[in-house]
């Protein structure tokens, strides 16, 4: 009891202390917005990071979610949201990207529709295997799989499709592309054997360090953190990765004060124990903020090099 | 008779929904097994079916109270101008004018329940939601 | 497997006065919340969860599942006392609940609520804390064609309920269905039916319309028939007897086979991820039904049918927390909430959880085992409370439940898309029923048909859409069989009945 009167206490100071000494202050509550439903990872991270910012600006930062279309119908509601810093936007960039390039002339933004803030992390995706399985790199499993005639992959977003379909196009390793709902789905497939290989965001690192599967690649631009020895898919010769940000944006045309007290207030929050352990817990990853200038950069980078996956 | 016209009506709805709707709404893809209207289409071909053979059967026929039909159309059509007003003024403020107004419509003319109803309660909802749980309501 | 040491650590760390407290006020909250007509458990624990930001992980946890095993009896309050179910499943228990509210007899009917749920709640627990590891593995065998055989035996069997017209109950699933098409398709997730609002790319929100189809369609009902809206929402006898008031035993203990069916039901379906309540409490229902001697009373009071839906339905919330807390899976939404739970104090569910976290784990049981005790207790208080609000008039009822019914899917979906989604729905479901069509058959395809598409898919795929394939899947061919002879049965059934 003693602990959590402490906490408590703990929490009400930190709100009561002063905000930091800046030149522009919210005129209200500030709605955070995340573009998905209550319980994900990036809801959980999307309410910490707002319950951070609360305790450290003393600002009323109020988590919203809006779900739909991996944060397609959250950034069309952003079109019409005030753009005085009462309301900022996180989203993830994949779906962003993808929905720009695949029917962007349906969407009412683009990448200019917003003003970028920061990011929270780079998530990790990885290329897994059962651990009994006879193989051990991408190499081996493109082998098996024309052995096998064809062995079943599951995916469970649009650039790990395409990243399997430009495998079989390349090295006429012929998977049968298995789709998913998410990374937890794909892992229970490994084990379960249904599936041969998989891709995996996270879900599959207890898995690995109980030695119930192996790690075949890492689907990103480097080498994962907690598997520093595997080689990413371009290491072993196949020029294809997917590096899908988490970030924060707001309606475009925002006051520079604005901007700038936004990104620093989100920079303290992402930089706080609190969100560097969540990201750790949940991600086995370090927090990894762009910058406003950096995450734009980020997104229209990403913009082209999905462009290139569908060509 | 009327068993017969809604037979008819699914049916017309699923060819609709098969030679129209579905070919507009969804997109062609060139490759796998389900492609994105498969579902859609069998939903389609069973609702003109199964119409086809209520249309053409009908064992006994539906009675439908049509004034009370209107009357719920009516309270619906109450409900959708009370949601167009609390997107202008906010929910506090319409809801006990929204709840009000259902309350006088059902007949109940007793003060003590009209308070209780239209101010007493909506308040109460009100301030729980964005007060102590403080989440932005409408 | 997990040190006795442990085991014991762990329990003797759940039964605190502090953690109790917790459980207690979760449970009171959870029924509370939950019996408000359109907001419901789930709502109750999403709420929750920043409050358990500052407690430490056991008292947090004991909250949240105090709050989800609260909000299952109170979800099923609304269902009875006024027919406004907000999910599928609570839909299922006001089948029999309701009617026996309206002769009178609403204790009664939320006694029996309550005490099937906390019996099938207690089931799937004891399930949980002992086997819960076999049954994950037997769980991992069951690949996508597996679920999708399983999926087509739920169908054969709820397809019983279907009713006097078969064709109106297939228009109706198809419609279900066809609205579950809505949104992304599993397979190429390309957009469906979109129309420019891309709040649909995710789906129809499943709150918004069943509790459109459900609760707001009888809301418009009632309003639309009351004459004069002062009499209560609920007549209920001055003189009644007292065994009208109470489940006696022999009453319950009528219902212990209905009720050990439910719960096995509840727990397997719990236990893989993704079918979920919805399939478990009608398919409870409906075997109970059919193996009925009098199958005419359902539909009119029975206390059967009540049993049947609630032990299943409470069945399954134990059994979800099988995939989660070993393969870190979350079987429902419910699931997915307590996992953000843990991830927040920095626990990640998964395959090593038992091994690193056994203390903890063995807590959240005991937690569980003082919520089902707890529920107990507050129910036996705060059904009373319920039935002696709704001796208020319907005018203030039914307009207050507008009222939550849009607060409650606004928060729920996010926004005003939802409400619209809810009063569209609603319209839908009022016709409906207005033309003979159930709009239970409806939902029950529309919560299913999203999943049932998936599994079809990857089924697709995994036997190259060669049926012949099959053979290679054992477990699934013999669900097939079993859902092909069930359907025999009925029918032949059926026969012999109007013979």
């Amino acid at each position: 009891m003693k602990k959590i009167i402490a906490l408590a206490c703990a929490a009400m100071l930190g709100m009561a202390a002063p905000a930091l000494a800046e030149d522009w202050a919210p005129s209200g509550p500030i709605e955070l917005q995340i573009g998905f439903g209550a319980g994900g990872e990036t809801d959980t991270l999307g309410r910490v990071i707002a319950a951070t910012m609360e305790e450290q600006t003393g600002w009323n930062v109020v988590p919203q979610n809006k779900p739909g279309g991996g944060g397609i119908a959250m950034f069309t509601g952003l079109l019409n949201a005030k753009n005085d810093g009462s309301v900022i936007a996180m989203g993830v960039s994949m779906p962003v990207l993808i929905n720009l390039t695949l029917r962007g002339d349906q969407l009412p933004f683009d990448l200019d529709s917003f003003d970028y803030l920061g990011t929270v992390t780079r998530a990790q995706l990885a290329l897994i295997a059962k651990s009994d399985a006879p193989f051990d790199d991408m190499a081996g499993l493109i082998e098996y799989s024309k052995e096998q005639g064809g062995v079943p992959v599951a995916f469970d977003a649009k650039p790990q499709e395409l990243m399997l379909m430009a495998l079989n196009e390349q090295t006429g390793a012929g998977f049968k592309l298995v789709s998913t709902k998410s990374s937890a789905e794909m892992v229970q497939f490994v084990l379960g054997g249904q599936v041969v290989a998989s891709f995996n965001a996270g879900t599959h690192i207890q898995y690995l360090e109980k030695g119930d599967v192996k790690m075949l690649a890492s689907a990103n631009a480097d080498r994962h953190a907690y598997a520093e020895d595997v080689p990413t898919l371009q290491e072993q010769g196949y020029d294809l990765y997917t590096d899908p940000y988490f970030y924060f944006a707001a309606p475009g045309g925002m006051s520079d004060e604005a901007k700038s007290a936004l990104a620093a207030a989100l920079d303290n929050a992402i930089g706080s124990e609190k969100v560097q352990d969540l990201v750790k817990n949940v991600m086995q990853n370090s927090v990894n903020n762009l910058g406003p200038d950096g995450t734009e950069k980020m997104m229209k980078d990403g913009l082209n090099s999905v462009g290139d996956l569908f060509n | 008779m009327i068993e017969r016209l809604t037979g008819v009506a699914v049916a017309a709805f699923g060819a609709a929904l098969f030679f129209l709707i579905t070919p507009m709404a969804t997109e062609t893809v060139g490759y796998g097994w389900l492609r994105p209207n498969t579902v859609p289409n069998v939903m389609a071909v069973i609702m003109m079916l199964a119409g086809v053979i209520l249309a053409l059967t009908a064992p006994q026929d539906q009675f439908i109270d049509f004034p009370k039909m209107a009357r719920a159309a009516g309270f619906l059509l109450v409900i959708v101008a009370g949601l167009w007003a609390m997107v202008q003024w906010r929910y506090h403020f319409v809801a006990p004018g929204l709840a009000l107004v259902l309350m006088l419509l059902v007949g109940e003319r007793r003060w003590h329940w009209l308070l209780i109803g239209a101010l007493v309660l909506p308040f109460s909802i009100s301030f729980l939601i964005e007060y102590v749980l403080s989440r932005p309501l409408i | 497997m997990v040190d006795f040491s442990v085991i014991l650590a762990g329990f003797a760390d759940a039964f605190t006065p502090i953690n109790l407290m917790f459980v207690v006020f979760g449970v009171m909250l959870g029924q509370f919340v939950g019996a408000m007509p359109g907001i419901g458990p789930v709502m109750a624990m999403a709420i929750a969860i920043p409050f358990t930001f500052v407690i430490d992980p056991l008292p947090a946890i004991a909250f949240l599942v105090g709050i989800n095993k609260g909000g299952l009896v109170g979800g099923a309050v609304p269902a009875i006392l006024i027919n406004t179910p907000g999910t599928p499943d609570a839909a299922a228990t006001a089948m029999d609940g309701h009617p026996l509210a309206q002769q009178g007899k609403p204790e009664k009917a939320t006694k029996m609520a309550l005490y099937s749920s906390v019996t099938g709640d207690t089931f799937s627990d004891i399930v949980l804390v002992t086997i819960s590891a076999p049954l994950a593995l037997v769980a991992l065998k069951m690949g996508p064609v597996e679920i999708l055989a399983l999926m087509v035996f739920a169908f054969s069997v709820i397809a019983g309920l279907v009713g006097k017209s078969i064709s109106k109950g297939i228009i109706a699933a198809a419609l279900g269905m066809l609205a579950a098409t809505v949104g992304l398709d599993p397979e190429h997730a390309t957009p469906r039916y979109y129309f420019g609002y891309f709040e649909l790319f995710d789906g129809l929100p499943l709150a918004a319309v069943a509790i459109g189809m459900l609760a707001v369609a009888e809301i418009l009902r009632r309003l639309a028939s009351s004459k004069k809206g002062f009499s209560a929402a609920i007549a209920q006898q001055k003189d009644m007897m007292p065994e009208d008031r109470r489940v006696s035993f022999a009453e319950y203990w009528a219902c212990r086979f209905t009720m050990v069916r439910g719960a096995f039901i509840g727990t397997i379906l719990g236990a893989l991820p993704g079918v979920g309540s919805t399939a478990a409490a009608f398919m409870s229902y409906a075997a109970t039904k059919k193996s009925s001697k009098d199958p005419e009373s359902f539909g009119k009071g029975n206390l059967q049918g009540i049993a049947a839906a609630e032990s299943a339905n409470s069945a399954v919330m134990g059994a979800n927390l099988i995939p989660l807390l070993t393969l870190g899976i979350p079987g429902s939404v419910g699931a997915a909430l307590i996992i953000s739970a843990f991830v927040i104090h920095g626990i990640q569910p998964g395959p090593l959880l038992f091994e690193e976290q056994g203390r903890l784990v063995y807590g959240l049981f005991g937690a569980m085992i003082m919520a089902n005790f707890a529920n107990l207790f507050v129910g036996q208080l705060g059904l009373r409370l319920w039935s002696f609000v709704i001796r208020a008039p319907e005018s203030v009822i039914f307009s207050t439940a507008i009222l939550l019914c849009i607060a409650g899917v606004y928060l729920a979906t996010g926004g005003l898309f939802g409400v619209i989604i809810m009063l569209m729905a609603a319209a839908l479901g009022y016709v409906m029923t207005s033309f003979g069509f159930s709009p239970v058959i409806f939902i029950i395809a529309f919560f299913l048909g999203g999943r049932f598409e998936i599994a079809l898919s990857q089924s697709l795929v995994l036997l190259d859409g060669n049926v012949l394939a099959l053979i290679n899947y054992p477990i699934a061919l013999a669900l097939f069989a079993i859902a092909l002879i069930t359907m025999v049965w009925m029918i032949w059934a059926d026969r012999q009945k109007e013979l």
